[in-house]
């Protein structure tokens, strides 16, 4: 029987990659007796949901850091003067 | 906004788009005077390309996408700078260290997981976003680089050892390492939480 340490290290890899026949059977064992586990595969699934969502969480809108208004007059210049360019 | 055909005024793209650009390319590269490069680099990028845009997506989900070719490019370039060497030769030792910590002698969790809540419901709060996008701040570089890669950028494994350099199984190691890293701090500051 797998250990708690070897299940979650299973869990993690199953979202890399595809779990052999065995690892697979013993990972489903195992998460199918330990609360513990289940909960951390879970947590996981989370995590990686998140990230898919990520951009469009409204944190990315309220998060504190901003371009200082010096870096926007400088990216605006660079884009005017691509633009002058142009035509 | 919708409603009305997009425009090309990258002065506009500047106001509206360039503080959230910023902080995406922040939050992968870690560094600010790169990340407002990347911003740059995008939006030139975009006035060369908008002929090319559709419009099927919003200006906002475009230019994103152009931002991350950005970082990924950087990422490449950065590849053999010292400082995203991984920090051990032996990510396994490194994470073997870390299971010692959070397992005990027999393999079983010393501190059990605790449910986050409602997948759903969590994911609607602003609360967690604002713990979530900590955690990611607190990886360390070569762990948020290759976590970036496999989840924001949604690339498989193969092409990350590739793109790194590194054994497969190294990558593995280091995505769990990465994801204990991130389930940890979220287990001490959003565990436990009312659902």
């Amino acid at each position: 029987m797998l250990s708690c340490k070897d299940a979650s290290r299973l869990a993690s890899q199953s979202q890399d990659r595809r779990l052999g026949l065995r690892e697979k059977i013993g990972l489903r064992l195992h998460l199918w007796i330990c609360d513990r586990c289940r909960i951390f595969f879970q947590q996981l699934r989370m995590i990686r949901h998140a990230c898919r969502r990520i951009e469009e969480s409204e944190e990315m809108h309220a998060h504190a850091a901003a371009l200082s208004p010096d870096a926007k007059a400088r990216i605006l210049q660079e884009l005017r003067s691509k633009q002058d360019d142009a035509h | 906004m919708a409603n009305s055909p997009p425009t090309c005024d990258p002065a506009a793209w500047l106001t509206e788009h360039g503080d959230y650009l910023y902080r995406y390319a922040l939050l992968q590269l870690r560094d600010e005077a790169a990340a407002e490069d990347a911003v740059q680099e995008t939006l030139l990028a975009a006035l060369g390309a908008w002929a090319r845009f559709s419009g099927k997506s919003s200006v906002r989900t475009w230019l994103t996408g152009i931002l991350k070719h950005k970082i990924l490019d950087l990422f490449r370039s950065r590849a053999k700078e010292p400082q995203f060497t991984p920090a051990s030769d032996d990510p396994e030792a490194e994470l073997a260290l870390l299971e010692q910590a959070l397992f005990d002698a027999t393999g079983h969790w010393a501190h059990p997981p605790r449910t986050w809540g409602d997948p759903e419901s969590t994911l609607e709060q602003q609360r967690f976003w604002e713990t979530f996008i900590r955690c990611l701040e607190e990886l360390a570089p070569t762990h948020a680089r290759i976590f970036h890669l496999r989840e924001m950028e949604g690339l498989g494994t193969d092409e990350i050892c590739k793109e790194l350099e590194i054994t497969s199984t190294n990558c593995w190691v280091m995505l769990y390492r990465a994801r204990l890293g991130l389930q940890q701090c979220l287990e001490t500051r959003w565990g436990g939480q009312p659902a």
